[in-house]
C-alpha cells in the first residue's frame, strides 16, 4: 500500500517535471521570437513573466529600459530566489525525487541530479548563448526522463499519481499560457505588429506547430489557436487530452470514482463551445483544476491527521 | 616467483591478513596470495578501474547519482580481505556466545537485576547508562531478545589474535555495503568465485526479514513490516533504502506514522490507515518517540513507546538495549559472558581501564601516550584519542575532560591493527582493517559469514571509519 507522503511527493515530482519541460519551451520560444521583435526584449517576454508571477515593472527598474534578453534569461532561468525560475523548479523536483528514491528508477534520480548541477554551473558565469544550450538540454533530459519513468516504473499506484501530477501541471500551464496571451489587448489585435509571430510563439511553445499546420491551414489566429490548444482531440498536449489522461489515472487508483466523475465532466467543459463568454469558460476551467488538485488531498495525501 | 610489486610489500611490525613477514603468501590463505602475486600491480590496477565503473553505473560513488552529496564517500578496495573457514567459525561462535549473554544481561537488567544483586555488575555503573531506559522495566520483548540486530567490532592485533573492540548494539551500519562490495567483487575477480569456495553472504537479507516476521506480536499471522528511517538527510539513508527495497517493505518516516487510542501503531497510507505490526527502527532510542524522550523530535512518531509497551508493535532492536552498549559496560562482558552462560568467553576482548577507578585512571594518566581512549556512548571514532598521534595540547585537553567527568572515558592499549594488501597509489601497501560482521538474535542467531572490512586508507592511520578517511573491502570467508 502506497504511503501517503510519497503519493504527494510523486504527484509533486510529476508535477515540477511537467512545469520544468514546459517552461524550458516557453523560454526558448521566446528567446528565439525576441529576435524578430524590435529592440526590447522585455516586451517580448512580458506574457512568460506574467505567467511566473514576475512582476514586468520590477524587471524595468531593475535593468533599466530596454531589458535585454540576458537579464531576463537570469531572472526566468538561473535565479534560484526566483520561485518560478527553472533553477527552482528543477531543484523542487530533484528534492521531491529525493524523497521518493525508492520508488523511481535509480537512473530517472541521477539525470535530474545531473540536470539541476549544469543548471547550477550556469549561475556563475552566465551567457545567452550557454543558457539557451543548457535549457535545450534540460527540454531533452526531461523528455528522456518521461522515458525512464514510463519504461522503468512498475505500474501502481505510484505511476499514476506520477501521470495525475504530470497532467495537470500540463494543463495548468496549457490554461495560464493561454489566458495570459489572451489578456494582452496588444495580442489580440489581430493587425498588431507581429501578432503572427506571437501566436506561432505560443504554438511552438507547446511544442504545438507541426500538429496545428496539419489541422489547420492558413493564418493562425486567436480563435482557432485557442480551440485548437484547449480541446484538440488529437493534440497530446491540449487541455482535452491531459484530461482524457488524467482521467485514465483517476479510473485506476482505489477510491477514485468521485475524482473520476469530476475530471470527465471538466474535460466535456473543455470541448469547444462558442457560446460560452471566453473569460468564464476560462475562470470554469481553472476551478476544475483546482477542485480536482484539492480532491486528491482530502482524498489520498491527507489521510489521518494527529 | 614475486612479481616485483608484491616483493617490496612488507607490512613491518603489523600482522598481515594475506602474506607472511617474509613476503610468501599465509598457507591458510594461499591460493588468494598466488592469485595476486600472478595479477601483479598492474593486472589489480585494472580490476580496480573496473570496479570503479562498475560502482559508478550502480550509483554508489557518491558522485550526484545514487549516493547524494549527504552519503559519505566510501570507497572500495578491489583486494579482498580472506579469512579461512575454519578461523571463522571460532570467531562466529564467539559471536553467538557473546550477543546471548548480553541480550541475558539486557533483559536482567529491566527485570530482576540480579547481575547487580550478585555483585558481578556495579549499582553505581547501572545507574550512570546514559543508555538505561527507566520506560522499559518490566517489558518483555520476544523470546527476551532486546538486542536484535548487532554489528560487532572485531580487530587482529600484531600477533594475529582476534579482538572484540566494541558491540554497537543500538543502530548498527554498513551491512549494504558489505552486500554491496560482494556485488562488486564478482565482477572483478570471477575466476576467484569459481575457485575459491567463497562463502555467499546475500543471505543477510532473507534472514533479516525472517527475523523481523518473527517478532511480530502473536496471533499475527500476515505481519506488516517497516523500515523506520530518520529521512533523507541522513547518512545511512541510502541503507536504509536498500533494506526495504529488498526485503520489499515500506521505508516510513516518523510523520508517516499514527498510533491511535487503541495503542496500534498505523502507517497513512492513499487506502487509509493500514496497522504496522514490526519496526526496524533505524532511529536513535532519544528520537523514537518525543512524548518519552527527547520532546523536540520530529523524527519519531508520538505514542511509539505506549504501542511498544503495550505489546502491539516490535521495536527492532528494543528501546534501551543501548545500556549494554556503553564502553564502560563493555569492561564487564567477560564476566557476564561467565555469569549467565558458565562459560569461558570464546573471543577477547580489549583491555579495557575504568577511568571512573581511581587507581587505573591514575596509571592511565601517568602515561596517557600510551593509550587510546574513548568516550562510553559515541560510535564512528566521535572524541576517541589515540595517544601517540595526539598533541600536547590534545593531551591535556583529554587529560582535563578525564578529570572532570571521569565515568565517560575508559582508556585502552593501543593495538596495531592487523594489515591487507590495498591497492594504494604507489602500489600495493598494507594498510590497517577492521572487521564488522553482522549477528541476528531472535528465537534463533544468525552470524553474516564475515562482513563489512574497513581499512583505513591513510599510511599508517589506525582510525578505519568512514568519517575519518576509511574505505572498505570485501570479507571472504573461503573453505579450507
Amino acid at each position: 500500500m502506497l504511503l501517503s507522503r510519497l503519493a504527494e511527493r510523486v504527484y509533486w515530482l510529476g508535477r515540477y517535471l511537467e512545469r520544468a519541460e514546459d517552461l524550458g519551451r516557453a523560454v526558448l520560444t521566446h528567446s528565439r521570437m525576441c529576435l524578430d521583435m524590435p529592440h526590447n526584449a522585455l516586451e517580448g517576454f512580458t506574457p512568460l513573466l506574467e505567467l511566473s508571477n514576475i512582476d514586468g515593472k520590477l524587471m524595468r527598474t531593475r535593468f533599466g529600459k530596454p531589458a535585454g534578453l540576458l537579464p531576463i534569461l537570469r531572472v526566468l532561468v538561473l535565479e534560484d530566489k526566483q520561485e518560478a525560475s527553472l533553477l527552482s523548479v528543477v531543484g523542487q523536483a530533484r528534492e521531491n525525487a529525493r524523497a521518493c528514491r525508492a520508488i523511481i528508477p535509480e537512473e530517472t534520480w541521477e539525470s535530474l541530479n545531473r540536470m539541476h548541477l549544469n543548471l547550477l554551473s550556469q549561475v556563475a558565469r552566465p551567457g545567452v548563448l550557454r543558457i539557451e544550450r543548457s535549457v535545450e538540454k534540460l527540454i531533452v533530459v526531461c523528455q528522456q526522463i518521461h522515458t525512464q519513468l514510463s519504461e522503468g516504473m512498475s505500474r501502481d499506484d505510484a505511476f499514476l499519481f506520477l501521470q495525475a501530477g504530470r497532467y495537470i501541471e500540463r494543463a495548468d500551464m496549457l490554461l495560464r499560457i493561454t489566458q495570459v496571451s489572451e489578456t494582452l489587448g496588444s495580442v489580440r489585435d489581430q493587425d498588431a505588429p507581429f501578432a503572427d509571430v506571437r501566436w506561432m510563439g505560443m504554438l511552438q511553445a507547446q511544442n504545438a506547430y507541426q500538429v496545428y499546420r496539419r489541422e489547420y491551414q492558413g493564418r493562425a489566429d486567436l480563435g482557432s489557436t485557442l480551440r485548437f490548444l484547449l480541446s484538440s482531440q488529437k493534440f497530446p498536449r491540449s487541455l482535452w487530452f491531459s484530461l482524457s489522461e488524467l482521467a485514465r489515472a483517476l479510473a485506476l487508483l482505489p477510491h477514485g470514482e468521485q475524482l473520476l466523475k469530476e475530471c470527465e465532466a471538466l474535460r466535456a467543459f473543455a470541448l469547444p463551445r462558442d457560446a460560452t463568454e471566453p473569460r468564464l469558460y476560462a475562470q470554469g476551467l481553472f476551478a476544475g483544476l483546482a477542485s480536482l488538485s484539492d480532491g486528491l488531498y482530502a482524498t489520498y495525501f491527507r489521510v489521518a491527521q494527529d | 616467483m614475486m612479481s616485483a610489486a608484491l616483493a617490496s610489500y612488507n607490512s613491518l611490525s603489523s600482522y598481515d591478513e594475506l602474506f607472511e613477514p617474509d613476503g610468501q603468501p599465509r598457507p591458510q590463505t594461499e591460493a588468494m596470495g598466488r592469485f595476486l602475486v600472478r595479477l601483479g600491480e598492474r593486472g589489480l590496477r585494472r580490476r580496480q578501474r573496473a570496479l570503479e565503473r562498475d560502482t559508478r553505473a550502480l550509483g554508489l560513488d557518491g558522485q550526484g547519482s545514487g549516493r547524494t552529496e549527504f552519503q559519505r564517500k566510501w570507497p572500495m578496495d578491489v583486494i579482498p580481505r580472506v579469512i579461512p573457514m575454519n578461523e571463522w567459525t571460532r570467531i562466529a561462535r564467539g559471536l553467538e556466545q557473546r550477543l546471548l549473554a548480553l541480550n541475558l544481561f539486557i533483559d536482567d537488567l529491566y527485570h530482576q537485576q540480579m547481575v547487580v544483586r550478585d555483585r558481578v555488575f556495579p549499582d553505581e555503573v547501572l545507574q550512570s547508562c546514559r543508555y538505561f531506559l527507566k520506560p522499559c522495566i518490566g517489558q518483555n520483548p520476544r523470546f527476551g531478545v532486546w538486542a536484535h540486530i548487532a554489528g560487532t567490532d572485531l580487530v587482529r592485533d600484531s600477533a594475529g589474535r582476534v579482538f572484540v573492540l566494541e558491540d554497537n548494539l543500538r543502530i548498527p551500519s554498513g551491512v549494504s555495503s558489505m552486500l554491496e562490495n560482494r556485488s562488486l567483487t564478482k565482477r572483478a575477480l570471477p575466476e576467484l568465485f569459481d575457485t575459491l569456495h567463497i562463502q555467499p553472504v546475500d543471505g543477510y537479507v532473507a534472514r533479516l526479514l525472517d527475523l523481523l516476521v518473527s517478532l511480530a506480536p502473536r496471533a499475527v499471522l500476515d505481519p506488516t513490516i517497516v523500515v523506520l528511517t530518520p529521512g533523507v538527510y541522513n547518512a545511512e539513508y541510502f541503507e536504509h533504502c536498500h533494506l526495504a527495497q529488498h526485503m520489499g517493505v515500506e521505508l516510513v518516516e516518523g510523520q508517516d506514522l499514527f498510533v491511535d487510542s487503541d495503542d496500534c501503531v498505523y502507517m497513512k497510507t492513499i487506502g487509509g490507515l493500514v496497522r504496522v505490526h514490526v519496526i526496524y527502527r533505524r532511529v536513535l532510542d532519544e528520537f523514537l518517540d518525543p512524548t518519552v524522550t527527547n520532546p523536540d523530535s520530529v523524527l519519531g512518531c508520538k505514542g511509539l513507546f505506549r504501542a511498544w509497551r503495550a505489546g502491539n508493535v516490535a521495536l527492532v532492536n528494543a528501546p534501551g538495549s543501548g545500556v549494554a552498549d556503553d564502553k564502560l559496560v563493555y569492561s564487564y562482558v567477560p564476566n557476564l559472558i561467565r555469569y549467565y552462560l558458565g562459560e569461558d568467553p570464546i573471543l577477547e576482548q580489549v583491555e579495557t581501564y575504568r577511568l571512573v577507578e581511581a587507581r587505573q585512571r591514575k596509571k592511565v594518566l601517568s602515561d596517557l601516550r600510551n593509550y587510546v581512549i574513548k568516550p562510553v556512548n559515541e560510535s564512528g571514532g566521535y572524541g576517541v584519542v589515540v595517544g601517540e598521534q595526539a598533541s600536547d595540547a590534545e593531551l591535556s585537553v583529554c587529560r582535563r575532560q578525564i578529570l572532570a567527568d571521569p565515568r565517560n572515558y575508559i582508556a585502552q592499549p593501543i593495538i596495531e591493527l592487523s594489515t591487507g594488501p590495498t591497492l594504494c597509489e604507489s602500489g600495493i601497501e598494507p594498510r590497517h582493517l577492521d572487521l564488522r560482521p553482522f549477528v541476528l538474535s531472535g528465537g534463533s542467531r544468525y552470524v553474516t559469514p564475515g562482513g563489512l572490512t574497513r581499512v583505513a586508507l591513510k599510511k599508517g592511520s589506525l582510525v578505519v571509519s568512514s568519517s575519518h578517511g576509511g574505505g572498505s573491502k570485501d570479507t571472504w570467508i573461503t573453505e579450507t
